[in-house]
């Protein structure tokens, strides 16, 4: 089977955001992007357009004290959605995550316009940021 | 090596026979799979092999009053993996679930080895099925 083209696209997003490449995020994501944080976490909610999304990464980095660690396991997608399946960890104090995810996106014209994340387990996630 | 339309068909053919509720066919796909469902209720856990998986599904119709029903979105695939986007509806002791939901399937040779749920609101869903 050949991958979608949009698989591309939110590879070099997943990637850019590792390498904490900002001009590509601002490249890719969609000038009205909304991301959607599930649960009841500080970050729960919709983040819409790119200066709350580079705002919210910036703010769960410092919040982390840097130590927020992404893997990309696998991309799937096609046409009318891509799914990004990773795993996070990050430590503070006392406590640590260690958590598969999934994150839901819609592109069109080769921009992310749409992401849902998703957690294996919402509560260790939100307990981490308690 | 992408996923194959061979085992894009397998997934296709097992979420055909899971809304079919064919029994037959769904004993022969889990036969060596392992299913697990989040949160922290009276269905998480880690189900092994159709006779768990199957027994899990019965539970949850009888449960429901045969109220649960599914409606697939969209199945893409990856290198490794494949994801089903649905929509779970039902309804139990005056409490209705209606959630958007991730499947994500490991699938070796046309056999589904592994399914992890990821629902939109663990909240929601712990509390439906406290």
């Amino acid at each position: 089977m050949r991958l979608h083209p949009n698989i591309a696209i939110v590879r070099r997003f997943y990637h850019a955001f590792i390498s904490r490449d900002t001009t590509t995020l601002w490249q890719i994501a969609g000038e009205d992007l909304a991301f959607h944080v599930p649960g009841r976490s500080r970050w729960a909610g919709e983040h819409r357009g790119r200066e709350q999304l580079l705002q919210l990464f910036y703010t769960v980095g410092q919040a982390a004290e840097r130590s927020v660690k992404m893997e990309l396991h696998d991309i799937v997608g096609g046409e009318e959605h891509v799914v990004g399946l990773h795993h996070v960890t990050a430590s503070l104090p006392g406590k640590s995550l260690d958590l598969n995810g999934t994150a839901v996106c819609h592109v069109s014209d080769a921009k992310i316009s749409e992401v849902w994340l998703g957690w294996q387990s919402q509560r260790a996630f939100d307990e981490f940021w308690d | 090596m992408p996923i194959s339309e061979q085992d894009m068909e397998a997934v296709r053919k097992l979420y055909a026979a899971l809304l079919a509720r064919d029994i037959p066919a769904l004993t022969r796909a889990f036969a060596h799979s392992t299913y697990h469902v989040p949160g922290n209720n009276i269905v998480s856990g880690t189900y092994r092999g159709s006779e768990e998986i199957l027994g899990l599904f019965a539970r949850t119709a009888a449960e429901t009053d045969n109220t649960l029903t599914f409606e697939l979105h969209d199945l893409v695939g990856g290198e490794n993996h494949i994801v089903m986007l649905d929509r779970a509806v039902a309804r139990r002791g005056g409490r209705t679930l209606d959630q958007s939901r991730v499947l994500i399937a490991h699938v070796e040779n046309g056999i589904t080895t592994d399914v992890w749920l990821v629902v939109d609101d663990e909240y929601e869903f712990d509390e439906f099925w406290s």
